[in-house]
């Protein structure tokens, strides 16, 4: 298919020239202090009383299998995650199908839809942990004015956790839009004006046309904010600092307590090799789909 | 491509910023005169760094000494200096410290202890060691060193509106309800009546006036992260528990009956809180009693200093006294847990001699007192300003602050020098928080985090 | 009066009217078509600006807010201070905002060109371990940064390179390319093969064909990259924190610090933070959206 060396010549010579430096590059500032975090996993290294990382014969690993807060940072990752994921998809899907009616000014509607997933997160968390505050947030106040029953947002588990998914779901349904609204776009316009002549409604149009379509592009970004929102980090530490109880504390902040707060950076280096590995496996199925699905697509 | 406007307007602007980095590039640093030595200052944004570096400035120009500062907020302040000394950074003359990460900077040698530098007859004079007000700067000693120049503490107190507590209306009912006199709380056990009689909805008359407003019994800052522990800790040492450990023997005692005691009376304390201080910093607590909405505040002095008697954010001015902490055991009169802020050099510094020398000049008396002007909050370390009759009548609050602080003799603790201290403190936290939210009941909570830190005691090897 | 003999005959009507009332029906059926689907539309975009505006809003309200009635939540006109955002340009932010341009600019730029370069060859030559190559450059995106900074800051240490713009850029280079390298990818997927593979045929250099074929082709899809790369590196935080101090201190780093944790007041401040980080952003989306769009489209990813 592609081109052979025969017909390029001296095209090898050029091609090491342009592949090297961005491969090389990665493997430099990137892969190689990644390597070193998956050496560190093997070491006892804490960075303000360990001179040098010492080797522990596993123990890193040892306890991840026994550390209770640990697996309930990881379960409440997965719930985290899947909610978030959900919301997104049903409000993204919304979002795309809108825009896909063309209507006016929609570019710059797009423009302004999808700021949030641009901003700084730590902006993102600052701007939802105030609108929930109970002293200075709008939402407890027209709760109030409306004479609906107060919850303490930030005090109780389930609350806590929901004003986490509503500030994901702001930030990131606008990713999901856009890869929906690519697909649908891509849709030849003469589907629907043949299902119409047939005098096809509107559910039977979604169903018959746009589902097939987006389906492999909806599992795409699924599975793109499935991972991301696993790894959530900035909003938790920005709205509940982990809190109440652990109830907040996903497996980024654990992760993130156990390097910078507490130093212990060979344990923090054991939790990360893990996860990477298991989210390695779901990167590696995301990829695979990712590409059927751009063959699908036709992008 | 080029012919799209848009990709012209975008290259004309890349042309524009790249052209504009060349012409900056080219221009040479502007390079000092050598003569002055220029110190570096690693800390936090903090409006008492500020005024010390300023005064710095002016007390160092006549020694040929400037002081250029590096503001980072304030918990990565000890992230940068522990990295840049672990990777051999040598640009920093000067850091902040907090006590409770003096044994932490103490392990990793990465500040000098003041103690190595007293060297001389006159260099020990400059430090003037006896002049600190001891109850202060024990948090600042570690392994019977000093490792910083004690710059400010931050004693916790409460503050109550005199207003509310002189109303003859509320003392009569007040009378009435709890059959003793109001007045500020004692001991723990007042200060939850006061707190539960102070509590009103909107609609609900506070000195004979209808309030248009809901109104808190006693404000807190209760956000995860340290925040809550930090101001639940001199709770723990007024019911007479330890921090976390008992220090002879190294058991954990976080289920003791006196914690537990301790806990429960957070966790009823809680309902006289105002709603949502889980997500609250001392900031923002101030900021709730300074509109006005709390009969009592706990926090750290300077905190409140910082907040209350400003007129631009406080609608509570003139109407607020400093008091000593509650407590629930006679043998510890207002029980508290010691704050203190230093000024560290740090461990690579290439100007030892003389960060020495501005450091001591600047936090004499008469430098801290220059401080003050500066940033009247300040809670100095050192007896003599206290007892300087300008301080006394400059700044009233912090005197009068200050001086029921000392004579109170209050039962004052520090922080164990426990180098896993951050990891036992946020499993208790964690415990108090999941009580207070009430996932858990409080014994449940606490045996677990028993359990916890047992078990990361036995790992690290301080227990079998 | 029988109201059937005021009506007109039906069968009669009909056949006279039928053609062009048939037309006329349709067209009426159509515009109240169009007017339903422009209710639809302008409902649509009042949920969608209510969705994602309230936030940006408010905090924009908050931080020209007075201190002494910020919290009362139902003041909602009042004489507005700017004292914050005066407080921010004194604290000397110019010179860190100037070095987060520079450096995510360089930075983007070093991107888009290794990561464009790379991203072609990738696209028009077959060869052994390439998809494991494309899988070895991409990895790198879902690393938690946290662990890396040692190293980081050690190498950086030994090449004198602490507390330097080019460290800076050094590393935004690295950061960004797994990014670029995607959104570059599938934008030439766009760009078909024949056109090079016709051009390889007649001679031409692979040079020649990057030039004169490729390069115009993949304008947008750089210029995506560009962008994005540059938000990315507008916004990060944690090694510019650890690898500079004076001379090279980000706005990121200085904006941050300005709220300088627990002490300062909470809402003001943050808020008055926020606005100032997002103007850049909201400026860039603004301008490039088009192209931005085509970006993230491609990429779907974050930093």
């Amino acid at each position: 298919m592609g081109m052979k060396w025969a017909v390029l010549g001296s095209g090898r010579f050029y091609f090491w020239l342009m592949t090297v430096p961005a491969v090389l590059y990665v493997v430099v500032w990137r892969l190689a202090p990644a390597v070193y975090t998956l050496w560190l996993g093997l070491h006892t290294y804490n960075i303000v009383y360990d001179n040098a990382p010492r080797w522990n014969h596993l123990a890193n690993f040892v306890q991840i299998a026994r550390d209770g807060a640990l697996r309930q940072s990881l379960g409440l990752s997965a719930e985290f995650g899947l909610i978030a994921t959900a919301a997104e998809v049903l409000i993204g899907l919304a979002a795309a199908l809108f825009f896909d009616t063309d209507p006016p000014g929609r570019n710059l509607l797009l423009g302004v839809f999808l700021l949030p997933m641009i901003m700084a997160p730590v902006v993102v968390g600052t701007a939802w942990g105030t609108l929930f505050d109970r002293t200075v947030g709008y939402i407890p106040y027209v709760l109030r004015l409306l004479h609906v029953p107060q919850p303490d947002w930030m005090a109780t588990p389930g609350t806590a956790m929901f004003a986490l998914l509503v500030a994901d779901a702001w930030e990131w349904a606008p990713l999901v839009t856009l890869l929906l609204f690519a697909s649908l776009q891509a849709i030849p316009r003469e589907h629907f004006e043949a299902a119409r002549v047939d005098g096809a409604s509107g559910w039977q149009l979604f169903r018959r046309i746009i589902l097939p379509q987006v389906t492999g592009m909806v599992l795409v970004a699924a599975g793109l904010r499935l991972m991301d929102a696993f790894l959530e980090l900035d909003k938790v530490f920005v709205m509940t600092g982990g809190g109440p109880g652990s109830s907040t504390q996903f497996v980024s902040m654990f992760v993130y307590k156990q390097a910078f707060q507490f130093y212990e950076l060979g344990y923090a280096s054991a939790v990360i090799t893990v996860l990477l590995a298991v989210l390695g496996a779901a990167y590696w199925l995301y990829l695979r789909s990712y590409y059927r699905a751009l063959g699908a697509a036709n992008l | 491509m080029l012919r799209q406007p848009r990709y012209r307007v975008a290259a004309t602007l890349l042309a524009i910023l790249l052209v504009s980095l060349l012409v900056t590039g080219s221009v040479p640093q502007t390079s000092r005169a050598q003569s002055t030595t220029t110190l570096t200052f690693l800390g936090p944004d903090f409006d008492e760094w500020v005024a010390f570096v300023k005064v710095a400035n002016e007390i160092g120009k006549p020694m040929g000494i400037q002081i250029k500062p590096e503001y980072l907020p304030w918990d990565n302040v000890f992230q940068k200096a522990l990295i840049d000394f672990k990777s051999g950074v040598k640009t920093w003359d000067y850091v902040y410290v907090y006590n409770t990460w003096i044994p932490g900077l103490a392990a990793a040698k990465a500040v000098i202890p003041i103690d190595d530098l007293m060297t001389t007859p006159e260099a020990k004079k400059a430090v003037a060691p006896e002049d600190f007000i001891s109850l202060t700067t024990v948090g600042l000693q570690f392994q019977n060193k000093l490792w910083a120049m004690p710059m400010l503490a931050a004693p916790y107190m409460m503050a109550y509106r005199t207003d509310v507590f002189a109303d003859p209306t509320e003392k009569k009912a007040f009378q009435a309800k709890y059959g003793y006199a109001l007045g500020v709380p004692q001991t723990y056990k007042q200060l939850m009546d006061t707190a539960q009689f102070f509590t009103r909805k909107a609609g609900e008359k506070l000195m004979g006036k209808p309030l248009n407003q809901d109104f808190y019994g006693v404000v807190m800052a209760n956000k995860s992260g340290g925040f809550l522990f930090h101001r639940y800790e001199h709770i723990l040492v007024g019911f007479g528990a330890d921090l976390i450990y008992n220090s002879k023997t190294m058991q954990p005692t976080v289920n003791s009956p006196q914690s537990i005691a301790a806990a429960k009376y957070y966790v009823a304390l809680h309902k006289y809180m105002e709603p949502g201080s889980e997500s609250l910093t001392g900031g923002g607590a101030e900021r709730i009693m300074a509109s006005g909405r709390g009969a009592i505040a706990m926090d750290a002095l300077d905190n409140m200093l910082s907040v209350l008697p400003v007129a631009k954010l406080s609608k509570v001015v003139g109407k607020i006294n400093y008091t000593l902490l509650p407590t629930q055991l006679a043998s510890r009169p207002h029980a508290n847990v010691g704050d203190a802020n230093g000024l560290a050099i740090y461990a690579l510094t290439q100007h030892k001699a003389e960060a020495f020398k501005l450091a001591t000049a600047v936090l004499n008396t008469q430098g801290t007192k220059q401080v003050m002007k500066e940033y009247p909050a300040l809670i100095p370390m050192r007896a003599s300003v206290i007892k300087d009759p300008e301080v006394r009548t400059n700044y009233p609050n912090v005197f009068n602050a200050m001086s029921s602080f000392i004579n109170g003799k209050p039962y004052t603790m520090f922080i164990p020098p426990l180098k896993e201290w951050v990891q036992a403190q946020d499993i208790y936290e964690q415990a108090l928080s999941a009580a207070m939210s009430g996932q858990q009941s409080v014994e449940d909570a606490l045996n677990g985090a028993q359990a916890k830190v047992s078990d990361f005691f036995k790992r690290q090897g301080y227990i079998k | 009066m029988d109201a059937r003999e005021l009506a007109p005959r039906e069968g009669e009507a009909e056949v006279l009217l039928r053609p062009a009332a048939r037309a006329r029906a349709r067209v009426r059926h159509r515009s109240a078509a169009a007017a339903r689907r422009a209710r639809w539309q302008i409902a649509g975009i009042i949920g969608l600006l209510a969705w994602t505006l309230p936030p940006f809003l408010y905090l924009v309200m908050l931080s020209i807010k007075p201190e002494r009635i910020l919290i009362d939540r139902s003041a909602l006109f009042f004489v507005p201070t700017f004292e914050r955002y005066t407080d921010f340009v004194a604290s000397g932010l110019a010179a860190p905002i100037w070095t987060s341009l520079i450096t995510s600019t360089l930075g983007a730029l070093g991107t888009v060109v290794l990561a464009g370069l790379a991203a072609m060859t990738f696209r028009f030559l077959d060869f052994k371990a390439k998809t494991v190559l494309f899988l070895l450059i991409l990895l790198p995106r879902m690393f938690p940064p946290v662990t890396t900074l040692i190293p980081i800051q050690l190498t950086l240490k030994a090449m004198g390179l602490i507390d330097t713009k080019t460290a800076l850029v050094i590393l935004f280079i690295g950061f960004e390319i797994p990014l670029a390298m995607w959104v570059l990818h599938t934008f030439l997927a766009d760009v078909p093969r024949e056109l090079a593979e016709s051009a390889a045929l007649d001679g031409a250099s692979l040079p020649a064909i990057v030039m004169k074929i490729l390069l115009p082709l993949a304008g947008p899809g750089l210029l995506a990259a560009f962008i994005l790369a540059f938000i990315f590196n507008w916004n990060e935080f944690l090694f510019p924190l650890i690898v500079t101090s004076f001379n090279a201190r980000t706005g990121s780093v200085a904006i941050m610090s300005f709220t300088a944790g627990y002490k300062k007041l909470q809402w003001g401040a943050l808020a008055t933070l926020g606005v100032i980080m997002t103007i850049p952003v909201v400026l860039f989306v603004l301008a490039f959206r088009q192209s931005l769009v085509r970006g993230f489209t491609a990429g779907a990813l974050k930093g």
